[in-house]
């Protein structure tokens, strides 16, 4: 997903692989030289650059002997000297950006993952471009987070490079305050300097705070959604929420910012993830107006009027694209969905069908790109849903920025907006959940992220209509 | 919740900054002192890293709000961000590491031109517990802090040696002007920008509780 490999053809990866490997070894060999034992020195510079090239390897050894600290296999010398090198690699083929800390401890995740993926002597290479790769998005935030101010503190403006969510920190303090303001004003009032946490899980991808299988299956979740960094802020959110009660609970200012400190580690990864979940597809519902609508009734009004006055340019032919719409998402769900889901589609699909009868009984003349795009959207989407929740559990979970990606060929027309109906009120169930009961169950939560697929397609299909 | 007030009940609010070379043990020095115990497998900071504990200096309860921040000299420009008004300064180097020494000049500039004309500032030398692999004196740093006019202790945050009485130590001197005039208290902590949130623009005054200093 890091585009280390074309998606098609994979009869191209084998040479593609090759190639690259190649290149870190020829690339490797002119920068680096590592001894038997692993000791990783600088080649190829002369004069001044000796000096500059020791101490940024001091420096990137520096990290690279303290990178997670409490996983073996960074304890290995092999591991710490192929971290350093491809760290080096990095840093002399990229002056601009050369080592900042934390770049360490987001090429450790590649570095391992990598290592389970590929045979040993592979691993670094396949690491190393995966990270380069991975820098392309998140060292707009890196280099921002360390030269963003000015020597004398004044905050510069953000560099136009900064891609990854550049006030990704802002954006979590604003979400904090808008979606629960009593932990927010509590925060505050106690003098919790969130941002210095939340700065750190943004700038290096929550790497230092989630036991090391936590922060794969995360960046699986980030790498997969298609708006990739714009989850890091609803993660962190997600984060302060989960830990709610807790939080609270406390008031004493140090003891307070180290729970916050501790928060993404404090409730169980699925509970974090659920959140996120939740709160990403709240925040990503088309409707209008936007947030904050809280009421389902509210929407519901809000899209019969909206059918309404498409009423006043709809044809007739609408009739069977919404008969269809609402038939195969029935159909296709009737057999395999909870009942939950079930009800849930139903609802979804019975409101679709009557928003469309209102509008074809009340209708003459038809919005044609609507009517062109409705019946074939409907058929993909139905079909994707029902696809999709037949895949077996762990793929939906791993497929998870699934929410956009994968279920995003639901973004049937019609079917993207009923969906949205209901998925949205339940998904803000589900985020309130932390602000209400700190997450009353299970079945809220998951109840949040089967919303937060529909609506995942429900945005694709705003920003491209039809699906 | 009354016994927590009472826990937060203090008399002053001193914030600190802890400052020096990456790897000098910055974080480990502050975790010992907050928690009393040495952080094992800890990992460099990012940015910065906050805490605060009270403590009782001269009959009085004084809070401290400390921010430790990230080594690398490219953090620079966000660190520089947390130095405004802190009344104490920690800069702490590895005595076992000559360069981390010799960049003592430098923090200490950074802190005596970004924090407060005033602020009390302690040398650390830190990892005293490996002596065999010493590369600065004790003489030497003691000598170097005399004629800088600042403070000097050797500490272990592995052991514990010594952690407490740097705090202290600052702490004291502080409160001492504060008793002979020389600082007002309600300027000990004026708005720190941390980012997008203002923190900590309480004012120091007397027997303050934790909800009293909002922002």
């Amino acid at each position: 997903m890091l585009g280390y490999l074309p998606a098609q053809p994979r009869s191209e990866w084998p040479s593609i692989e090759a190639e690259r490997r190649a290149s870190y070894a020829r690339w490797k060999a002119d920068l680096v030289a590592v001894s038997e034992s692993f000791r990783v020195d600088v080649r190829g510079v002369q004069g001044q650059q000796v000096a500059d090239s020791l101490s940024l390897l001091q420096q990137i050894q520096k990290d690279v002997h303290r990178t997670q600290p409490l996983v073996e296999f960074f304890q290995r010398p092999a591991t710490q000297a192929a971290l350093s090198s491809l760290l080096l690699v990095y840093a002399r083929r990229n002056p601009e950006v050369q080592y900042i800390q934390g770049m360490n401890e987001v090429a450790a995740v590649l570095l391992h993952v990598a290592s389970e993926a590929s045979a040993d002597e592979h691993a670094e290479a396949d690491a190393f471009w995966c990270f380069s790769l991975l820098m392309q998005d998140i060292r707009g935030a890196f280099i921002q987070a360390v030269d963003g101010c000015s020597g004398h503190g004044a905050p510069s403006h953000a560099s136009p490079a900064a891609k990854a969510e550049p006030g990704a920190v802002g954006k979590l303090l604003r979400a904090l305050r808008l979606y629960d303001p009593e932990l927010g004003a509590h925060l505050e009032g106690a003098g919790v300097p969130v941002g210095v946490f939340a700065f750190r899980w943004c700038t290096v991808l929550f790497a230092q705070d989630l036991p090391l299988a936590g922060v794969v299956r995360l960046w699986d979740c980030l790498l997969g959604d298609p708006l990739r960094f714009e989850l890091l802020s609803q993660v962190g959110l997600a984060a302060l929420l989960t830990s709610r009660e807790r939080l609270l609970a406390a008031s004493e200012q140090g003891q307070l910012a180290e729970l916050v400190s501790g928060a993404p580690r404090m409730a169980s990864l699925e509970a974090l993830l659920a959140h996120t979940w939740a709160i990403c597809a709240l925040e990503r519902r088309a409707q209008t107006p936007p947030f904050p609508t809280r009421s389902a009734a509210q929407l519901v009004q809000d899209l019969s009027g909206w059918a309404r006055g498409a009423a006043a340019q709809l044809a007739p032919a609408l009739r069977p694209a919404a008969g269809a719409l609402a038939g195969g998402l029935g159909a296709g769900l009737a057999q395999r969905a909870p009942p939950l889901v079930k009800e849930t589609v139903g609802q979804a699909s019975e409101k679709v069908a009557s928003a469309a009868r209102t509008a074809v009984a009340s209708a003459p003349s038809a919005a044609q790109a609507f009517v062109t795009g409705a019946p074939a959207a409907a058929h993909s989407g139905a079909h994707a849903v029902a696809s999709w929740f037949n895949e077996p559990a762990p793929t939906r979970v791993r497929g998870a920025g699934g929410g956009g990606g994968r279920v995003a060929v639901a973004g049937g027309a019609g079917q993207g907006r009923g969906g949205g109906v209901q998925g949205a009120d339940d998904r803000w169930l589900g985020a309130g959940g932390g602000g209400e009961g700190g997450g009353e169950g299970h079945a809220r939560h998951r109840r949040g992220r089967r919303g937060g697929r529909l609506r995942g397609g429900g945005r694709r299909r705003a920003r491209a209509p039809g699906g | 919740m009354a016994s927590e007030k009472e826990k937060d009940q203090y008399d002053y609010l001193f914030k600190f900054i802890i400052i020096g070379d990456a790897g000098a043990g910055k974080s480990c020095l502050l975790h010992q002192f907050i928690e009393n115990r040495y952080k094992k497998g800890s990992s460099h900071t990012i940015g910065v890293e906050f805490g605060s504990k009270i403590i009782h200096v001269g009959g009085r309860n004084i809070k401290l709000q400390i921010w430790d921040t990230a080594g690398q000299e490219r953090y620079r420009s966000v660190t520089r961000s947390y130095y405004r008004g802190a009344a104490g300064a920690l800069i702490v180097y590895d005595i076992t590491n000559r360069d981390s020494y010799n960049h003592l000049v430098n923090w200490l500039q950074d802190a005596r031109t970004l924090a407060r004309a005033d602020t009390s500032i302690i040398t650390v030398g830190n990892k005293c517990d490996m002596k065999d692999k010493r590369a600065v004196t004790f003489l030497e740093a003691s000598r170097c802090a005399q004629e800088n006019d600042i403070l000097f202790l050797e500490t272990s945050a592995l052991t514990g040696e010594g952690v407490e009485d740097v705090f202290i130590k600052v702490a004291r001197v502080i409160l001492n002007k504060i008793e002979d005039g020389l600082i007002d208290p309600n300027t000990m902590v004026s708005g720190t920008h941390t980012g997008s949130q203002r923190i900590g623009s309480d004012s120091g005054g007397e027997a303050m509780s934790s909800k009293t200093c909002s922002c």
